[in-house]
């Protein structure tokens, strides 16, 4: 019976881990999907968005959940003008241009990081976040679970912006045939610079919400770039609900390791799984995903 | 002798099934057309063919051998190759290039013997002069005969022409004809598919219909064009 | 004249290694550890233009050899007592029995998904080289504190070492030119299902480039960290090394013999010139760099060399 609570818990973190994975993912994949741009900052702005909500919260004093869509519009704005300026002169060439100059973005973005707030880890706890529910035998911190709904809830708000709104039919013409879409009067190159600065400002919220239980740092974008590959692969490259169970799926790898091998194992655990989806399931658990 | 053979060669795309149980052979020497509607299997044939997919069920048999199955690599340096539809080339690399790249793997020549004979095929598709310029800058029908000298060079016993003389004027189409009854002569056996009879009456052989992923048909070039399954396919059941 | 003409190619860079081989003689110690530092880097560039140049694969990984190269080089010389060079040289086996076992089943991923892997394997690798001592219980790589490798002689050791890598490695990309090999590594990178619908055997030939960039890789890391008698898993195996190597590659011209050595070169310079003060506005200057020559200049500064020479030899006489 024990065994079966740790179990339980461990998978339940897992979960919960996964909501944030999800909406730390789907910016990478609705990139893709739309531009064909393989956005290598995307760790990157998953920071910024940490950091922004840090330096309101502890410098400002700005409410922990009112961060958020500041968090959201500052970083929408950086994925705009990206895409419009630079990212925009990418498309037509092969995909390694585009991971090139988005790599240089990020190593601009991280350096930049460090050079104005150093490489210091940096926690933030939110008071009315800082305890725990208890569920039967199992303990959900509630800093965790906001963190998950929020991210769940951007993921399934990023669904319905796409179906239901004019913006979202604009958004998935153009990712389809983007030259039958601008003969029906939708400019490609803004539904580009929308779309990344959508995908932008939705990571930027992930990091926000990863800075309400976890430490922030400028170097942290790297591991959350593999995170979102393994979650998008996983999920499905360019399916956007994909993430939710790809995000579920590394979460629980990463608990189960933490759990029954070694605490400091998780990374690995996640950096491996990456590699074996791609080897063996490169178009997700499903099968819904696409690469080229 | 049987060059190359098919046998119940079947091929699903999931609930789509482009191929059902084709059956076909190319005797050494001769040039079978393969003809049908849009969207009959005629490419998916040619690419399980040359190993580029693989069959769900059935098999290839090249001499006596069994090919499908193995990589394209392999298959194309055991005899068989085959253009595109589309044709594709080496961009960055120049005309000459692209042809080498075949001699030297597809053939498995040394880089002199095949250095000299890419310059051979070029001159033999009428290219010679456009050796050292890059292949990005050919025209459509210059790519298409660019495919056909790659093709050539890779030794093949056995090309698949996929459509290589679509877009032809009338004159450049009797220069294609020629050219493939020369490279016939030079005992390569062709399987080739056209949607233009005259081409097909000018070169082939024997012909094979597809329509639906099925052989509906097969015979001379006489025979099949009045055989009334054909016609219905083509044309309509009104004209049977 | 058949024979002259195939050696060629190799003239110019034979005199270029020669007069480096005599430098030590006129230069001071600072100016030869400059150098080492650019012999290093050319060769950790140049090794990683061999893959992703030629053969147009992009691998984000290739650190992970040089983690290699380090520690097989630093336990074998103290577990083993081995000497230095004999070490280095089987570190260089080691990596090449490695670099068969995980290039077989990685190479057959295509494109964005081979990058994305390589990057997962070496960021796993990194793991592993913390975790490993904890792990195993077999003391090999010292956990996050490292290993202390015994002070070196003095640093004409590593020139040499260094030289002799990079003159490899160019050796390599110069034979690949206009080689059988080189052009079906061309003709992958171009077009690869082409290539294979043409004979080439992708797998093959990718794995043979893989296999020996790993071998070059091993040996510069395993030089690098005797020279600074200090080795750990998160320096040796870090991600930062692998971005330097592609800038460095990008920036001189991707594809090319001299684009890896102008490069190393340039960087090396200009972080010289920035010292340790800077580091940061460094990385800053070559994100841009990056961004800027992906955008506008594809070809690299080799790129811009070629077109000066074109139109010195287009102009009148």
């Amino acid at each position: 019976m024990e065994q079966l609570i740790v179990l339980g818990q461990t998978v339940l973190n897992g979960v919960l881990q996964g909501g944030v994975y999800a909406a730390a993912a789907v910016g990478l994949s609705l990139i893709f999907g739309v531009s064909g741009i393989l956005n290598a900052a995307h760790g990157e702005l998953v920071m910024l968005g940490a950091f922004a909500t840090y330096w309101l919260f502890k410098a400002y004093h700005v409410d922990a959940l009112l961060t958020l869509p500041v968090a959201f519009a500052l970083l929408f704005l950086l994925g705009y003008v990206l895409q419009h300026l630079l990212l925009n002169r990418t498309l037509g060439s092969p995909l390694l241009i585009s991971l090139l100059v988005t790599f240089g973005i990020s190593l601009i973005l991280v350096n930049t990081a460090l050079r104005l707030w150093s490489a210091d880890y940096r926690m933030m706890t939110v008071p009315y976040l800082d305890r725990s529910l208890m569920v039967g035998p199992f303990i959900l911190p509630l800093s965790r679970l906001a963190a998950a709904g929020a991210g769940v809830g951007m993921v399934a708000g990023l669904c319905w912006i796409l179906q239901r709104t004019e913006v979202g039919r604009m958004i998935r013409a153009t990712a389809q045939d983007w030259e039958m879409a601008s003969l029906m009067g939708v400019n490609p190159r803004n539904i580009y610079a929308l779309t990344f600065g959508l995908g932008s400002g939705i990571s930027g919220v992930a990091g926000s919400l990863v800075a309400f239980y976890a430490p922030v740092e400028p170097n942290m974008g790297l591991t959350y770039t593999l995170f979102a590959f393994s979650v998008v692969v996983l999920g499905g490259m360019g399916y956007i609900p994909g993430v939710l169970w790809g995000g579920v799926a590394l979460g629980i790898a990463q608990a189960l390791t933490e759990t029954y091998i070694e605490a400091g194992l998780s990374l690995l655990a996640a950096f491996f799984l990456l590699y074996l989806a791609l080897r063996f399931m490169p178009a997700g658990i499903i099968g819904r995903g696409r690469m080229e | 002798m049987t060059l190359l053979e098919c046998h119940s060669v079947t091929k699903a795309f999931g609930a789509l099934v482009a191929l059902h149980g084709v059956n076909l052979r190319l005797e050494a020497g001769e040039v079978l057309g393969v003809i049908g509607p849009n969207g009959a299997g005629k490419s998916t044939l040619f690419n399980i063919i040359a190993g580029l997919e693989a069959p769900t069920a059935g098999t290839v048999h090249y001499r006596d051998r069994i090919v499908s199955g193995l990589r394209a690599h392999e298959v194309c340096r055991l005899g068989i190759a085959k253009t595109f539809q589309i044709p594709q080339l080496f961009a960055g690399l120049s005309v000459l290039e692209n042809v080498l790249v075949a001699g030297l793997y597809g053939k498995g020549a040394g880089l002199r013997r095949a250095r000299n004979e890419a310059e051979e095929w070029l001159d033999f598709v009428g290219l010679a002069a456009k050796g050292a310029v890059p292949a990005a800058n050919l025209s459509v029908s210059e790519r298409r005969r660019l495919d056909l000298a790659r093709v050539l060079a890779t030794g093949a016993g056995a090309i698949l022409l996929d459509e290589n003389m679509a877009g032809l004027t009338a004159g450049e189409m009797e220069a294609a004809v020629a050219l493939l009854q020369a490279v016939r002569r030079r005992g390569v056996s062709l399987m080739v598919i056209e949607h233009i009879m005259r081409m097909i009456v000018g070169v082939a052989d024997r012909v094979l219909v597809l329509n639906y992923g099925e052989v509906i048909a097969e015979g001379t070039p006489q025979q099949v064009m009045h055989d009334p399954a054909v016609i219905k396919a083509y044309l309509g059941e009104a004209y049977a | 004249m058949a024979v002259r003409a195939s050696f060629r190619p190799f003239t110019v860079p034979c005199l270029v290694a020669i007069v480096l081989a005599l430098l030590p003689a006129a230069a001071g110690p600072y100016t030869l550890r400059l150098a080492t530092t650019v012999f290093m880097w050319a060769a950790l560039a140049g090794s990683w233009n061999l893959l992703a140049g030629y053969a147009g694969a992009v691998d984000l990984g290739p650190v992970v050899y040089y983690g290699i190269g380090a520690f097989a080089t630093a336990v074998l010389m103290m577990k083993a007592h081995l000497p230095f060079l004999v070490s280095l040289v089987l570190a260089g086996a080691i990596a090449l029995v490695i670099a068969a076992f995980v290039g077989t089943p990685t190479l057959k991923l295509r494109g964005a998904y081979f990058a994305i892997g390589t990057l997962a394997l070496a960021e796993s690798a990194k793991q592993l080289g913390l975790a490993w001592d904890r792990l195993t219980g077999i003391p090999l790589t010292g956990g996050s504190a490292g290993l202390s490798l015994p002070l070196s002689a003095g640093y004409l050791l590593f020139y040499y070492v260094m030289l002799a890598v990079m003159v490899l490695v160019t050796g390599t990309a110069v034979a690949l030119g206009r080689s059988r090999f080189g052009y079906g590594l061309r003709a992958i990178r171009e077009n690869d299902r082409l290539a294979e619908a043409s004979g080439v055997d992708l797998l093959a030939l990718k794995l043979r480039v893989y296999m020996l960039s790993a071998v070059f890789i091993a040996w510069t890391g395993g030089t690098a960290g005797y020279w600074l008698s200090y080795i750990n898993a998160n320096e040796a195996f870090n991600a930062a090394i692998t971005f330097q190597m592609v800038v460095m590659a990008l920036l001189g011209g991707l594809g090319t013999t001299l684009g890896p050595i102008l490069g190393a070169a340039f960087l090396t310079l200009v972080s010289e010139v920035l010292g340790t003060r800077f580091v940061y506005h460094y990385l800053i200057a070559i994100g841009a760099i990056v961004v800027g020559i992906s955008l506008f200049l594809p070809g690299g500064l080799a790129g811009i060399v070629r077109q000066v020479r074109a139109r010195r030899l287009a102009a009148p006489s």
